[in-house]
């Protein structure tokens, strides 16, 4: 019962929080200087937001101004995510990315108690076995930022430009599938999203529908 | 310790021995998956019912064609000799799970995507050998997903003359009972709403029933009042799948507003497909329907 509440409360929560956002979208505009909105949404700024990473050191987004942001949620037992890791899919987009100037971000919302939720300790276990590069892996076992970014499955991408604006939301790619197989046919969005900002053009994708296990947040 | 208490305890551990990291892991297949029959032989030139059933434990869920937020839709294929036609799945109505701001759509418990055989009408063989390939994405809330598999092999009998029913007969009259039908008499409509868009579905006033053992002509008078419900695109991105569906009923006409996401990945549907499911408040067989919603004006 007391769950059943809970459910209830989040979801109409979250239904609240659209109907705020829609609000603050439009008196944005006549602003001067525009603050971020609470939600994101491709083509305004990104939320900000702070987080602690695995090392126990603060990020806050606004640190990386300058530089394009990836930000990667992420469950390392989920088969979607382990798709990308296992193929090395994951690990050759940081890598390439980070020699271009990209921050990337990886980003954990898994509560305690449920798949994906780990000490700081395992985080860079795992981040060491796999031989991923991350810039930095963040913690966010409270779901505030993931729920902020509205962040539905692992692997969900986002792409941020130098500007601070959103530009990308979606799918790593457009193969809905855990099969490893389908990494070398697939058009990566977000492979398209770092190029296209980092030669200074539009993003031709801007959004997709994310694939992937749903984000555990707590209940 | 009371000596079945550790017993139990021993049971629970070898079930979800300790993970490396993080939340425990299921051991061995999640669902238990099996290839069924409707009846122990087939016509030539006449149809069979077969079917992929999978049982899943408590708190498990498998996905509908369409999963919602996350998940994988479960896959069937059937592969059968050149002249038989095989259907693509009738999938029964969905449910909606719902964790936080996310929802699947999908089954618990067990559901059965049964497929129709069409046997070529100079089929000579005595029997038909089929492969069943399912792939399915398997989900809990806390212990996350898992992809499973499993392949198929079986051979029917063909034979003129009516067949009896197999043992798996019952599985396919429920899921007959509740795969959504055409919505005769009746019409549906999009209708613009501050918040994304209203369904509005004008019902006739009577719908046939599904029940299984009820006789398929038979229609009766039912009261909208008493059903709680949800409607099921056929495609992502056009609503938000955890938002609740404020219901207005005014008597023969259902409104339910469809929340769109904050940030659509789809631009608005001309028109919008999916089943609505009408799900009794009180114990009761489910009312399912098949739309296709016209766009406002």
């Amino acid at each position: 019962m007391h769950l059943m509440r809970t459910l209830i409360g989040m979801t109409a929560a979250f239904a609240l929080a659209a109907c705020q956002t829609h609000e603050s979208t439009t008196t944005e505009a006549s602003a001067g200087a525009p603050a971020a909105p609470e939600f994101a949404t491709v083509g305004q700024l990104a939320p900000d937001f702070t987080l602690a990473d695995a090392n126990g050191k603060s990020h806050d987004l606004s640190d990386f101004r300058g530089k394009p942001v990836v930000l990667e949620w992420h469950n390392h037992d989920c088969p979607f995510v382990v798709k990308h890791y296992a193929s090395g899919n994951m690990q050759k987009l940081q890598k390439e990315y980070a020699a271009k100037g990209v921050v990337w971000l990886t980003v954990n919302s898994s509560a305690p108690g449920k798949q994906g939720h780990v000490s700081p300790e395992d985080a860079l276990r795992l981040t060491a076995d796999r031989n991923a590069a991350p810039a930095a892996l963040l913690l966010d076992p409270s779901g505030e930022v993931g729920k902020r970014y509205r962040a539905k499955v692992t692997p969900h991408m986002f792409v941020i430009d130098g500007s601070g604006n959103l530009v990308y939301d979606g799918a790593i790619d457009d193969k809905r599938s855990t099969n490893q197989a389908d990494v070398a046919t697939a058009k990566n969005y977000v492979r398209e999203a770092l190029d296209a900002v980092l030669a200074g053009k539009e993003v031709a994708t801007p959004r997709s529908e994310p694939y992937g296990c749903s984000v555990k947040y707590p209940n | 310790m009371e000596p079945l208490a550790t017993s139990l305890l021993l049971l629970t551990l070898a079930a979800f021995p300790a993970p490396q990291f993080g939340a425990p892991q299921p051991q061995g297949p999640v669902a238990t998956a099996s290839a069924v029959v409707e009846h122990v032989s087939a016509a030539p030139g006449g149809t069979i019912e077969v079917g992929l059933r999978l049982e899943l434990p408590e708190h498990w869920h498998v996905y509908w064609s369409n999963p919602g937020d996350s998940g994988l839709p479960t896959s069937v294929h059937w592969t059968a000799p050149e002249g038989f036609r095989v259907s693509a799945p009738h999938w029964p109505a969905p449910q909606r799970f719902v964790t936080g701001p996310l929802a699947s759509y999908g089954y618990a418990k067990e559901v059965l995507l049964a497929s129709t055989i069409t046997v070529p009408e100079d089929w000579k063989g005595g029997s038909v050998k089929l492969e069943l390939r399912g792939d399915w994405l398997v989900c809990h809330d806390d212990l996350g997903c898992f992809p499973e598999s499993k392949t198929f092999e079986l051979e029917v009998p063909i034979a003129a003359g009516p067949a009896k029913p197999t043992a798996a007969a019952p599985y396919f009259a429920a899921a007959r009972g509740a795969t959504p039908r055409a919505l005769e008499g009746g019409e549906a409509r999009l209708v613009k709403h501050p918040e994304g868009m209203a369904l509005r579905v004008r019902f006739p006033d009577a719908v046939q029933q599904p029940v299984p053992e009820t006789p398929p002509e038979r229609r009766s008078d039912f009261d909208l009042a008493a059903y709680e419900p949800l409607f099921f695109p056929f495609e992502s991105g056009h609503l938000e799948p955890s938002a609740p569906q404020r219901a207005t009923v005014d008597g023969r006409t259902l409104e339910l507003v469809l929340v769109a996401p904050l940030d659509p990945r789809r631009t608005e549907p001309g028109t919008l497909a999916g089943v609505l499911v009408l799900r009794p408040r009180t114990p009761g067989p489910l009312l399912s329907f098949e739309l296709l919603a016209e766009p406002p004006h």
